[in-house]
């Protein structure tokens, strides 16, 4: 049926109400069920009618996120996308392990959508190896107000990308570079220096680090929550010690942390706050420091203790007494110390139990 | 008496009733807790002291019918009780919202305007898993939208301000098909011309039969006639699939080549001079073939092969043709911001029109398309 120009009230009343359902019923409708759909149904949507199209398209509460995870030719699609006016009000932008992002393409939101990204909060561009410290002074030129960043897995990204970084974005509050290898302690300087008030921070795999950069973070983020340091063997009780100096800490990863010793964790326990501790591979902690953490942390909901094979029954007891109330994951698989770690044995140490293995 | 006896000897009396109004005019009682579960009535009754009596009866949106008034009412009367468990509610509500697809939208639609919140969040949720997954036809047909555009219109050529190459292309094949679209309409005419024809060829060999000689050239140009439509028809519907065909294919090859919009153009416009020559190819194929036919018959089993091809790449248009646009379509960016306004009276000038489908087809194959794209389909 072709839609002409008549008067409303020259139709009958069939086509009358054909013409309240498509356009203004049905938008409206769409409008309140878009909230709960993704990127995708959502395109699909403005695909099926003039008036449902218009509908959304002003409603820019549903376009505040592109997501691009895994798509290929996600640069090309990026930029396509940013074209569109109902893009320009932008808080996310995802593009974890999506194909053919380039350094270029960053280039050429800087130059094309410099005004439009510039209240972009999240970044994610974890996987995305092709970008280099070019594509990271490019992007966070354009997104200042850039709070959530990550980037993890790619080792092109060197002390002069986080220098780009912390120049041009004064408010970061998460920060990702887990896999990126060949960011050194200037970058620890650097984020230290210019991030106070810094909440999550993931470093997993940053093998160059070493206490001395570390310890730079620990003296003044502060106000980290969490803090991320899997894999990371060449850091001693040094610096370990300084974690102390983190009161609001609450998850807290050191699996792989060979060097950390009773004395160190003795320290850890200071912070009061932590609900998630990981300990595996931890060799040289014994009962001693375990205990410390027990009493310490009476709120801890998680705890891995795999492949320490000093620990003993001991330490169990007193975490029972001290933690049983919150303690849900709890994994002393490999603890061969410990002598009554079947799974009803810790059921009844620790009665929240409902996971036993966290490490493969 | 005191208030406690006069609710032990008639407790219907201590309940209150609030008065609402439908839109289309009737009125109805309803208990005032019940209807209290709407933050919108409860407003009118606080702040405005409506509801107490038929006169003052609250006035609700036009968008509760009393149907959906009904529903609502169930809903709210079930949920107010403050002693169900959190297992009866759910299990109320996946009942509830057991009902077709425009019924839902109604009662969102209608629970929105009273603001009842859990009431829109149950249905639209339902709404949501609904629309889930399918393609924009599909969604036209669950909640009966018209697809709004005639035939015709769909066919109209798109402006090509930037004489794209791939517009131009696009514009020669709705061209075709526009065609076709005549001629179709044109058969349905012919047919009842062809009557009047077979009749003269009647009178053609019966004059034959009674020995005029210049009949015989009456009918090889019958003959002709049909020769010519026949031959026609086939060579207009191949040349219209391979025209369609190979900008898939074509459209295909550039997908998989790396990025830049020169290589692109590139690619096309050497498609497009490569269409050229397949046209002509089929062309003079089709010609070889009829020419064979000159003085016989037409071998009933070619005509009939040549019938069903032409009857395959019909439907074969039919079908394919909207995946074919957005295929050729796919290939630009679409770097102009699109904007489109709606005429007072709510119809949409057809180039704005053109523009929102182009735009929109241009757009959802940059944000649909899965990491392996798929070679025949568009994913939505």
């Amino acid at each position: 049926m072709r839609i002409e120009e008549k008067a409303v009230a020259e139709m009958g009343d069939g086509e009358q109400q054909k013409m309240m359902w498509s356009r203004e019923t049905i938008p409206r409708v769409m409008k309140i069920v878009g909230a709960r759909l993704h990127q995708r149904d959502l395109v699909s949507l403005l695909l099926v009618s003039p008036w449902i199209h218009r509908a959304l398209v002003s409603y820019s509460s549903l376009w505040l996120v592109l997501d691009f995870r895994e798509k290929n030719k996600a640069g090309e699609r990026l930029i396509a996308a940013l074209s569109l006016p109902r893009y320009h009000h932008l808080k996310e932008i995802n593009l974890e392990f999506a194909q053919d992002v380039e350094d270029r393409h960053l280039e050429v939101l800087r130059t094309e959508f410099h005004g439009t990204l510039q209240n972009l909060e999240r970044l994610n561009l974890n996987g995305c190896q092709k970008i280099s410290d070019k594509g990271i002074e490019a992007i966070t030129s354009c997104c200042r107000k850039l709070k959530i960043f990550s980037i993890y897995w790619n080792v092109r990204v060197t002390d002069v990308g986080i220098n780009h970084l912390v120049e041009n974005c004064k408010h970061i509050s998460d920060l990702n570079l887990s896999g990126c290898k060949n960011v050194s302690d200037k970058s620890m300087q650097l984020i230290a220096n210019n991030y106070p008030e810094l909440t999550s921070l993931n470093l997993t795999r940053c093998i160059k680090l070493t206490d001395v950069g570390l310890q730079q973070i620990l003296l003044k983020c502060s106000l980290l929550q969490t803090l991320n340091l899997y894999a990371l063997s060449s850091f001693t009780d040094k610096a370990y010690r300084t974690i102390s100096n983190l009161p609001h800490l609450r998850f807290l990863d050191l699996c792989g942390s060979q060097h950390l010793s009773d004395e160190g964790l003795t320290c850890i326990a200071k912070c009061k706050d932590l609900v998630s501790l990981n300990l595996t591979w931890c060799v040289r902690i014994t009962d001693v420091g375990v205990i410390a953490v027990a009493k310490g942390c009476r709120s801890l909901e998680f705890l891995s203790l795999f492949g320490i094979i000093g620990v003993t029954d001991k330490c169990l007891e007193v975490l029972s007494s001290c933690c049983s109330n919150t303690l849900t994951t709890l994994d002393v698989n490999g603890c061969i110390g410990i002598k009554r770690r079947s799974r009803d044995e810790l059921l009844g140490l620790f009665p929240y139990l409902n996971c036993f293995k966290v490490h493969s | 008496m005191s208030e406690v006896d006069m609710a032990v000897i008639k407790p219907e009396m201590m309940k209150s009733y609030i008065w609402l109004q439908t839109a289309d005019g009737s009125i109805q009682q309803v208990e005032q807790e019940v209807a209290m579960f709407c933050p919108m009535i409860c407003h009118e009754i606080i702040q405005k002291g409506m509801g107490s009596s038929k006169n003052y009866a609250i006035s609700l949106p036009q968008r509760v019918s009393p149907a959906m008034l009904s529903l609502i009412l169930d809903y709210c009367r079930f949920h107010q009780v403050p002693g169900r468990s959190n297992k009866e509610r759910k299990s109320f509500d996946e009942k509830f919202i057991r009902m077709d697809t425009k019924r839902l939208c109604e009662l969102t639609s209608a629970a929105d305007s009273l603001q009842l919140k859990p009431l829109v969040d149950l249905t639209s949720r339902a709404l949501a898993r609904i629309i889930e997954g399918k393609t924009p036809e599909e969604i036209r047909e669950i909640f009966h939208l018209p697809d709004d555009l005639t035939e015709e219109e769909k066919l109209e050529p798109l402006k090509n301000t930037t004489d794209d190459p791939r517009i131009r292309l696009l514009n020669r094949l709705y061209a075709k098909k526009r065609k076709e679209l005549k001629e179709r309409q044109k058969q349905k005419n012919i047919e009842v011309e062809e009557e009047r024809v077979d009749e003269r060829s009647v009178d053609d060999l019966l004059s034959f039969i009674n020995g005029e000689n210049a009949d015989s050239k009456g009918v090889a140009t019958s003959k002709n006639k049909k020769k010519n439509r026949r031959r026609k028809d086939p060579q207009k519907s191949t040349s219209i699939d391979h025209a369609t065909e190979s900008p898939k294919k074509g459209s295909n090859g550039l997908g998989c080549l790396g990025t830049g919009g020169d290589n692109e153009s590139h690619s096309t416009l050497s498609e497009t001079s490569k269409l050229q020559d397949v046209e002509d190819d089929i062309f003079y194929h089709k010609v070889e073939l009829d020419d064979v036919d000159i003085d016989d018959e037409i071998d009933p089993a070619l005509k009939e092969e040549i019938d069903r091809e032409v009857e395959d790449f019909a439907r074969r248009l039919n079908s394919d043709w909207p995946e074919r646009m957005q295929e050729l379509l796919s290939l630009g960016q679409e770097k102009s911001p699109v904007h489109f306004s709606i005429n007072g009276n709510g119809s949409l000038r057809k180039h704005q029109r053109d523009r929102w489908l182009r735009s929109e087809v241009t757009e959802s194959m940059l944000l649909g398309g899965d990491e392996q794209m798929s070679k025949n389909e568009i994913q939505w």
